[in-house]
C-alpha cells in the first residue's frame, strides 16, 4: 500500500471513530487521490465556490425569466413575477417560463446528484446515468407505457420510468462485475454503451411499429425542458425528494468506499447496504429527471469534474455542491437552446451532449483514467 | 513426391505434380467453414424468398428464379423479394470485411466502424443531406461518406497519443457518437413530420426500400469491391498482423498497405450506408464469428464475409417477420442482437482478465 493511501485511511478512521462528533468542515478526507484530499486549499475555498454557484444560479433563474424567443420587457417581467403584470406578460413568463426553470433546476439537481453518486460509488470517473443506460432503461419504460396506451402525462409515465432505470442499473452492475478483478472504468462504460444500445434498439423498434408512439416520443425523448408544467413537476417531486434524502445518507460512506470496498468494509461501512441504497437512489433521480424531461446525458458526467476541479475528492462537499452546479450548467444550456437558433429551440439535451461529449474525449484523452 | 502435404496447422499445401513449381496452401478448416457458412445463409435466402403475405414452397422458389414460375410467383419471389434478400448477403459481407479491415488496422478487437464513431458519423451526414437536400442515393451516399470520413479524422486526432489499440480509441468514438446523436435528434425535430419519418427509418437502418434499380449499382460495385479487397489482401494481411516492423522486414510496405485498409473499409461501409442505412454491429460482431470458427490467429477476410453475410440474412428475416404485419428496419434488430453480442464478448473478456 502506498504511503499517501495508509495516511488517508489512518485520517479516516479517526474521523469515523469520533463518529458524529467529527466536524462537518472537513477532518476525514478520503477520495480517489489522497494527496489532494487533505489539501486545506480545497476546504477554505469552499464557502468561496458556494457562494459563487448561488449567485450563478441566481443569474441563470433571472436570465431564464428574462430571455426567450418572444422577447419582453425586463420590467414586464418583474411586475409579473411580482404578481401585477399584464395578461401577456403573465401568460409568457408565469405559464412557460416560470414552470420551465423550476422544472430545469429540479432535473438538474436530480441528474447532478445521480452522477456523483454513481462516479463516488463505482469509483468511476467515466460513470454518467446517461452514458451508462440508465436512462436508456427509463427511456425504455416510458416508452414501453405509451405503446401500451398509458397517457403521455408525466405522473402516469414516471413509475414506468423508475422500474426501468432501476432494472438498468442492476443490470448494468452486475454485467461490469461479472468476470476477474473489480470493474474497470472503461470495462464499466462498454458495458454501459452496450446495455444502452439493446435498450434503444428495443426503444426504436416499437416507436417504429407505432405511429402514435413515435409522436409521443418525439416531442418526450429529444431530453428538453420546455412545455412543462408544474403539475409534471408535481408528478415526480416525491420520488426526487426521497432520492436526495438517500443520497444525503450516502455522502460519509460513500468517503470511505473511495477506498476499495475492502477497505471500506473493515473501517466500519455496511458495503451492502451503500451499494443497495446507491443503485435505489440513482434510479430514483435518474428515473424521475427523465420521465420529466427525457434522457439528458452528461450532465451527470461534467458536473461532478468540475465540483471536484473546485473543492477536492471529500464527496460531503462535491454531492451538495453538484446538487447546486448542476441546475446552473442545466439552466445556461437551456437558455443556450432557446436562443442558438431563430424561429425554433432547441431540446436541451442537445446542448448538453454537445458540451458534455467533450468532457469525456478530454478526460480519457488526459490519462486521468486509467484504461488497463 | 506426394501432390498432397499437411502442415501442423491442419492446413494442406498442394503441389502441382512432375516438375511445374506451383504449390498453394488451403487452409481446411477455413475453407469448411466458409463453406459451411455460406450453405446456412443460402438457406436463410431460400428462406426469406419463400416467406412473406403469400407463402411459396422450396420448390416454387426454385421455378420462379429459373424463369419456369407463374406470373404472380415471378413478381414475389423475383422482382420484390429477390432484392431484398440479395442485398442482404452482399451488404452483410462487405459489413463483415470492413469490420475485419477496422479492427486489423486498429489492433483493437472493438475497433469495429461502429464503435470508433465511422457508422455514426455517416448516419448524421445522412440524415442531414435527407433532411436538408433530398433522399436521392447519390446524394445520401455523398453524405454518408463525408460524415464518416470527418468523424473518423477526429476520433484519430483525438485518441492520438495512446495510440488506437488503447481503449481511448473506443471511448473517444463513444464520446463523438453521443455528440451525433444529439445532431441527429436535434434534425429529426427540425425537419417536418414526413420527412423526419423517412430520416429516422433511413437513420435506423432498413432494408425496405432496395430494389434492383436504385440499389443495384451499390450492390455490384459492393460485391466486386469486397471479392478485390479479399483477394488482394490475403497474403499481406498475415504479415500485418505480426506488426508493422515485421511486416516491413518481410516486404510488405506497411504505409501503403494502411492506406489501402483504411480506404477498403471505409468506402465498404460507405457505400453499404448509403444503400441501406447505418446498420450497427454487423461489423463489431462477423469477424470475431468468422475467427473464432475459422480458428483463425490474425485477420480472416473469407469467414468474416461469410459471417456477415449470413448475420445480415438471418437479422432481416427475423426483421422482417418477427412482428407480423410490420417490417422492421433490420438495424433495430442489429442493434439488439449486436449489442448482446458485445455484452457477452465483454463478460467472456472479463473473465480471461484481459480487459
Amino acid at each position: 500500500m502506498s504511503e499517501p493511501t495508509r495516511a488517508a485511511i489512518a485520517q479516516d478512521a479517526s474521523a469515523s471513530g469520533t463518529g458524529h462528533d467529527a466536524s462537518a468542515s472537513g477532518t476525514g478526507h478520503a477520495g480517489t487521490a489522497p494527496d489532494s484530499a487533505a489539501d486545506p486549499e480545497s476546504s477554505a475555498r469552499m464557502p468561496l465556490v458556494l457562494a459563487g454557484l448561488a449567485l450563478a444560479l441566481l443569474l441563470c433563474v433571472a436570465a431564464s425569466l428574462l430571455i426567450g424567443a418572444e422577447s419582453i420587457a425586463p420590467g414586464r417581467v418583474v411586475d409579473s413575477v411580482l404578481g401585477r403584470g399584464d395578461a401577456q406578460a403573465d401568460a409568457l413568463v408565469l405559464d412557460s417560463r416560470l414552470p420551465r426553470t423550476v422544472v430545469a433546476i429540479a432535473v438538474g439537481t436530480a441528474l447532478g446528484v445521480a452522477g456523483s453518486l454513481i462516479q463516488a460509488f463505482t469509483r468511476n470517473p467515466l460513470a454518467d446515468p446517461g452514458i451508462l443506460g440508465v436512462n436508456g432503461g427509463a427511456a425504455l419504460g416510458v416508452t414501453l407505457a405509451l405503446w401500451a396506451g398509458v397517457s403521455t402525462s408525466t405522473s402516469a409515465l414516471v413509475l414506468p420510468a423508475l422500474a426501468g432505470a432501476l432494472l438498468a442499473t442492476v443490470a448494468l452492475l452486475l454485467l461490469a462485475s461479472a468476470g476477474k478483478g473489480p470493474a474497470t472504468p472503461v470495462r464499466m462504460v462498454l458495458a454501459g454503451v452496450a446495455l444502452a444500445a439493446v435498450l434503444g434498439g428495443f426503444t426504436t423498434a416499437i416507436r417504429l411499429f407505432d405511429v402514435t408512439t413515435f409522436d409521443g416520443y418525439r416531442s418526450w425523448a429529444a431530453g428538453s425542458v420546455a412545455g412543462r408544467s408544474l403539475t409534471d413537476l408535481a408528478g415526480v417531486t416525491g420520488y426526487l425528494v426521497v432520492g436526495l434524502l438517500i443520497a444525503l445518507t450516502l455522502v460519509r460512506p460513500l468517503n470511505a468506499v473511495a477506498l476499495g470496498e475492502d477497505t471500506a468494509a473493515s473501517l466500519g461501512v455496511d458495503t451492502r447496504r451503500v451499494r443497495l441504497l446507491t443503485i435505489v437512489s440513482v434510479a430514483l433521480l435518474a428515473g424521475a429527471a427523465t420521465a420529466i424531461a427525457g434522457p439528458i446525458t452528461f450532465l451527470g458526467l461534467m458536473v461532478p469534474h468540475v465540483c471536484r476541479l473546485l473543492v477536492g475528492n471529500d464527496q460531503r462537499r462535491i454531492i451538495p455542491l453538484s446538487a447546486l452546479a448542476a441546475p446552473v450548467v442545466l439552466l445556461a444550456s437551456d437558455i443556450v437552446a432557446r436562443v442558438a437558433l431563430p424561429l425554433r429551440e432547441m431540446p436541451v439535451g442537445v446542448v448538453t451532449a454537445f458540451v458534455g461529449a467533450p468532457v469525456l474525449i478530454r478526460l480519457i484523452s488526459h490519462r486521468k483514467v486509467h484504461t488497463q | 513426391m506426394t501432390a498432397w502435404m499437411s502442415t501442423d496447422q491442419g492446413d494442406l499445401i498442394v503441389r502441382a505434380p512432375g516438375r511445374v513449381r506451383i504449390s498453394a496452401r488451403v487452409p481446411v478448416r477455413s475453407v469448411a467453414v466458409c463453406a459451411a457458412l455460406l450453405a446456412l445463409t443460402a438457406a436463410v435466402t431460400v428462406a426469406a424468398l419463400m416467406l412473406g403475405k403469400v407463402t411459396y414452397s422450396p420448390a416454387e422458389v426454385l421455378r420462379a428464379l429459373t424463369g419456369n414460375g407463374t406470373r404472380v410467383s415471378e413478381l414475389f419471389v423475383v422482382r420484390w423479394r429477390l432484392p431484398r434478400a440479395v442485398a442482404a448477403v452482399v451488404l452483410g459481407a462487405m459489413l463483415g470485411v470492413a469490420g475485419a479491415l477496422f479492427q486489423c488496422i486498429t489492433r483493437n478487437p472493438l475497433g469495429s466502424p461502429d464503435v470508433i464513431g465511422f457508422t455514426a458519423g455517416a448516419s448524421a451526414g445522412g440524415v442531414a443531406v435527407i433532411t436538408f437536400v433530398g433522399s436521392g442515393l447519390a446524394a445520401v451516399t455523398g453524405g454518408a461518406l463525408a460524415g464518416g470520413l470527418v468523424v473518423t479524422v477526429l476520433v484519430v486526432l483525438l485518441s492520438r497519443g495512446g495510440g488506437t489499440a488503447g481503449f481511448r480509441l473506443v471511448i473517444v468514438g463513444i464520446g463523438l457518437n453521443a455528440m451525433l446523436v444529439a445532431l441527429e435528434t436535434y434534425l429529426y425535430l427540425v425537419a417536418d413530420s414526413d420527412i423526419s419519418q423517412i430520416a429516422a427509418v433511413w437513420g435506423a437502418g432498413t432494408l425496405n426500400a432496395v430494389s434492383f434499380s436504385h440499389t443495384g449499382p451499390a450492390l455490384l460495385v459492393g460485391a466486386v469491391a469486397t471479392l478485390v479487397v479479399c483477394a488482394g489482401l490475403q497474403r499481406a494481411l498475415p504479415l500485418f498482423d505480426l506488426g508493422e516492423d515485421v511486416a516491413a522486414a518481410l516486404g510488405v510496405r506497411p504505409a501503403r498497405l494502411r492506406l489501402l485498409l483504411v480506404l477498403g473499409g471505409v468506402v465498404l461501409v460507405a457505400v453499404v450506408t448509403a444503400a441501406a442505412g447505418p446498420i450497427s454491429f454487423v461489423a463489431l460482431a462477423a469477424p470475431h464469428v468468422g475467427r473464432r470458427l475459422a480458428g483463425a490467429s490474425g485477420t480472416a477476410l473469407a469467414p468474416a464475409a461469410c459471417a456477415g453475410a449470413l448475420i445480415l440474412a438471418s437479422a432481416d428475416l427475423v426483421a422482417q417477420h418477427a412482428v407480423p404485419g410490420v417490417a422492421l428496419p433490420v438495424g433495430v434488430v442489429t442493434v439488439a442482437v449486436g449489442g448482446l453480442y458485445l455484452l457477452t464478448l465483454l463478460v467472456r473478456e472479463n473473465r480471461k482478465g484481459t480487459l
